[in-house]
């Protein structure tokens, strides 16, 4: 088996010394795609911030076992200041590591990328745009550019139907299928029916951790959930399969 | 017209013009800083906190700009490291160390034996009193701000717009911001000379909303800020010569008029647009 790429061990983190997640263990393997479920307030985007280095668990550890890896990070909508006058060129450059240089410039490298995959997202007419000009579904693909320019090894996607748009939701999942080929993916949501039709692997999220080495979500994953919960199948025409589960 | 002209063989005022050009300048890189990141709020407490320094400084005998500097440097310092740890309401903090300030101003003024020093020129300016060694202090920050703007401008903005990332992309958020806390410190003491406590902050947000009812470039609202805020300020001088009254509010007067007009006119322009 292939070694993993990221791994969380036996992780208690919170804020203020109080514990939101305990005792979570977790393997990212490449080319994985992991669906995070849970509901809110039960620790996802502390687990996220937790593999991304933003806060540091109390207990246990977070490694990676094949080497330093690059993250592409999508925060949840609500995290982004559409008012802030920064352009989408802007906003996808600010996704290069220029890291610690005393005269941070970009190489001609870096620009043609930026340029290819403004042109390659559709976002060319945007490009010195302000970003409060934007669909959610346009500020979207900004910022999932941001956080694929450094071609990340792992993606990490905060709740992305936060941006609400029906439209660029399908085309989304297709982007992720095709991106998934070269990258693990870690998709955080609560809504479980969107989820588990595209994932491989599910993990519940709520105080502790329930990894499903497959993409069903069944009744019995639920009572990791103590809070009413709704499946959606989508089979054929989407049907409800269990509804106020306790 | 002339008379207009022969006021530039007075020194003072000639001191007075190179300053409030100067801040302009200063004020439209600070302010557009301080209007993307919406710290206006904060930067009034770093302006109101500041006057307990100048406090201090009268009583201890010091130079009260020294004072001042040192109060607003620790301020806007304290309200980053507030933010930055979220122990406790921002909001809350700022209102305190705003009154906190302004109260050991009072005090210490008051305990300052002697002729009590022109309060009013720190509240309000006095633009015409500025000398060749305020001019050089402004000069030299607003240099220094130009460069640290024109080298480090990706971290400055990315910083701002998103801390946690940048923070995920091994950026040095933390020195970034507190840099520009600093600078934003600094600004708004040298710009009290000339517009005082009260009246300091319209330098560094209304030729920012004048600029930004044409742009939302962040270089671009920094330029135009350049362009208005002269205007503003070379205008508010002549008005306040020719009718006699205080500088720094004739100085806001203007730059409000100027942001009204422009907005008019586009208003205009987008009703025209419609009928056609």
């Amino acid at each position: 088996m292939n070694k993993a790429i990221a791994e969380l061990e036996d992780v208690t983190a919170g804020y203020n010394g109080e514990a939101v997640l305990r005792n979570i263990s977790l393997k990212v393997y490449p080319k994985d795609f992991i669906g995070v479920i849970g509901p809110n307030g039960g620790g996802k985007t502390t687990m996220v911030k937790v593999l991304l280095g933003i806060i540091q668990p109390f207990k246990g550890q977070v490694s990676f076992p094949s080497g330093k890896i690059n993250i592409g990070y999508l925060p949840q909508a609500s995290r982004v200041d559409r008012s802030f006058p920064i352009s989408v060129e802007e906003v996808i450059q600010s996704g290069f590591k220029t890291g610690s240089a005393w005269w941070p410039r970009l190489s001609k490298a870096q620009k043609a990328r930026s340029t290819k995959l403004i042109d390659e997202t559709g976002l060319s007419a945007y490009r010195k745009r302000p970003i409060g000009e934007l669909s959610g579904g346009q500020l979207q693909r900004v910022l999932l550019s941001r956080a694929l320019i450094n071609q990340p090894e792992l993606l990490i996607l905060d709740e992305p139907n936060t941006y609400v748009d029906k439209n660029f939701e399908g085309e989304l999942y297709k982007w992720l299928q095709e991106l998934n080929k070269n990258m693990a993916i870690i998709l955080v949501s609560h809504d479980v029916g969107t989820i588990s039709s595209m994932v491989k692997t599910i993990a519940c999220v709520n105080q502790n951790m329930h990894y499903h080495p497959s993409n069903e979500v069944t009744a019995g994953m639920l009572e990791s959930y103590n809070a009413p919960l709704k499946i959606v199948a989508h089979d054929k025409a989407p049907r409800s399969i269990l509804n106020k589960h306790i | 017209m002339n008379e207009f002209i022969n006021l530039f063989n007075y020194t003072f005022f000639r001191n007075a013009v190179v300053a409030s050009l100067l801040t302009s300048v200063l004020a439209a890189m600070i302010g557009t800083y301080i209007v993307a990141r919406k710290n206006v709020f904060i930067s009034g407490g770093i302006t109101h906190a500041s006057f307990g320094g100048i406090g201090i400084a009268y009583y201890l005998g010091l130079n009260p700009f020294m004072g001042a500097a040192i109060f607003a440097v620790l301020t806007g310092t304290s309200i980053e490291w507030i933010s930055e740890k979220g122990k406790m309401r921002e909001d809350s903090a700022i209102a305190i160390l705003w009154s906190l300030g302004m109260a050991l101003g009072i005090i210490f003024v008051f305990l300052t034996p002697g002729y009590a020093p022109n309060l009013m020129s720190f509240l309000f300016g006095s633009i015409l009193s500025v000398g060749i060694s305020d001019i050089f202090m402004i000069l030299t920050l607003t240099i220094f701000t130009a460069l640290f703007f024109i080298v480090y401008y990706r971290p400055i903005i990315y910083t701002a717009f998103d801390p946690e990332f940048s923070r995920i992309n091994a950026l040095k958020v933390t020195f970034f911001r507190y840099a520009m806390a600093i600078l934003v410190s600094l600004a708004i003491v040298v710009s009290i000379r000339i517009m005082g406590i009260i009246l300091v902050l319209s330098l560094f947000t209304i030729p920012q909303a004048t600029a930004m009812l044409f742009t939302h470039s962040f270089k671009k609202i920094i330029a135009l800020s350049v362009l208005f805020g002269l205007i503003g300020s070379l205008a508010g001088l002549l008005v306040a010569y020719a009718l006699n009254i205080p500088s720094g509010a004739a100085i806001i007067f203007v730059l409000t008029i100027q942001y009204l007009i422009l907005k008019a006119v586009g208003a205009l322009k987008i009703l025209a647009k419609q009928s056609a």
